[in-house]
């Protein structure tokens, strides 16, 4: 069991000590890495997929797949590096299956038709202004981020996003480190017409996008 | 430089990868380049945006349904653990009764080659490769039956298919055909490829 010594330092061990303390039989070890990683791997899959539950469901996959698999883990890559591989396998494998098998979802991922979106606030009660303005960017940022074709935004969010470098995303992806330069650039091409399209109109505003 | 160019080194010079000689080329076209100077900043501004937006959160149920599949995933491997330690024992089961049937086989043999000198009855209820009630049966049926050699010992036993099918011979890789034919003795006697030669 938990070594009580090692219990009161969990917050102040690296991802790598945690996950060899997992390895080691400390289960508990885990749960500091669920906190830790439960907000980003969320985040970056529902930025891929724009759909909430199935954001929550293979962010959930990739938490209990990079345990179960914990004794696979060798400390040449960063932990965060190998659960975002993981959870990039789960939305690849999603988004082969969905091709193979469309479903029709809600317009989620353009917002200009006006289908409800995963950042409205549940319940009736209104809310104050400078929420509601930071809920609508969120809303139009995301919808700017899906229209980055798949391929591009993968390298894109772990770049812009999760902070990572190239040579942890090209470990993550599995792409060369020239191509995910390449793929970062294009998704910031993409990035920037859509966000211009978005935010023209906000441009003269205080907080607003750039000059036209 | 031309903008395509600049453009792609606009994104490493914001990940503060590009090196002093392309950066300095970078500069000189920017100040010359209005467009991509416009794009440059854009960008910043546009990234900062989205690097700013704090992530998304899950549900208050995510824990939850985590903490479930969790002990699912733990509960499946412990399974998955004991079945294989079921067939590790299985297989040590298995072992052991082979052992004990190879050790019975053995002191079966040392007994049957102790009854060969004897004559026992053990000798002639024992089938060889081919036994000879099985030998007769095949003959009766082919076209042209051959008188069979009595057969008791199977050492002897390819001597009953030569009766019938002819002695074992190699096989030419080109069989001949037609009005060509070679010499079947000389076809024969020779190793296979070398019949066509």
């Amino acid at each position: 069991m938990v070594d009580p010594a090692s219990q009161t330092n969990h917050h102040e061990l690296s991802d790598e000590d945690l996950i060899l303390q997992v390895q080691q039989g400390h289960r508990r070890a885990y749960d500091f890495l669920v906190l830790r990683y439960k907000d980003r791997i969320y985040s970056y899959i529902l930025r891929m997929l724009r759909d909430p539950d199935l954001a929550e469901e293979l962010a959930q996959d990739a938490l209990v797949r990079a345990y179960v698999n914990a004794d696979k883990y060798r400390t040449i890559a960063r932990f965060s590096t190998w659960l975002y591989t993981i959870a990039l396998n789960l939305v690849r494998n999603h988004v082969r299956r969905q091709k193979r098998n469309p479903v029709i979802r809600m317009p989620l991922l353009d917002g200009r038709e006006g289908g409800q979106t995963e950042m409205e606030a549940p319940g009736n009660e209104p809310l104050p202004d400078d929420v509601l303005q930071k809920e609508e960017t969120r809303a139009m940022i995301g919808e700017i981020v899906a229209r980055i074709p798949e391929h591009y935004r993968e390298p894109f969010l772990l770049r812009e996003v999760h902070d990572m470098s190239y040579e942890e995303i090209a470990a993550a992806t599995g792409l060369k480190l020239g191509t995910v330069r390449s793929r970062i650039n294009r998704a910031r091409s993409h990035f920037r017409v859509h966000w211009l399209e978005k935010f023209k109109d906000n441009a003269e505003t205080p907080d607003g996008g750039p000059q036209q | 430089m031309n903008c395509k160019r600049a453009q792609a080194d606009i994104s490493l010079f914001l990940d503060e990868r590009l090196d002093p000689s392309r950066q300095a080329k970078l500069n000189k076209h920017l100040e010359a380049c209005e467009d991509c100077s416009e794009y440059l900043e854009q960008l910043r501004v546009g990234l900062a945006m989205l690097r700013e937006m704090p992530l998304d959160t899950p549900s208050p149920q995510f824990e939850w349904n985590l903490k479930r599949k969790l002990q699912k995933a733990q509960l499946e491997a412990q399974i998955l653990r004991e079945r294989e330690g079921g067939k590790s024992r299985h297989w040590a089961w298995f072992a052991a009764s082979a052992a004990a049937a190879l050790v019975i086989s053995l002191g079966g043999a040392g007994l049957w080659y102790a009854s060969l000198d004897s004559g026992s009855p053990l000798l002639s209820s024992t089938p060889g490769l081919l036994s000879e009630p099985a030998v007769a049966q095949r003959h009766e049926t082919a076209a042209h039956p051959v008188p069979l050699p009595v057969q008791t010992n199977p050492s002897d036993m390819m001597s009953v298919g030569d009766a019938v099918y002819g002695p074992l011979r190699p096989v030419p890789a080109n069989p001949p055909s037609g009005s060509g034919e070679a010499a079947p003795a000389a076809e024969a006697d020779s190793l296979p490829g070398e019949a066509a030669e």
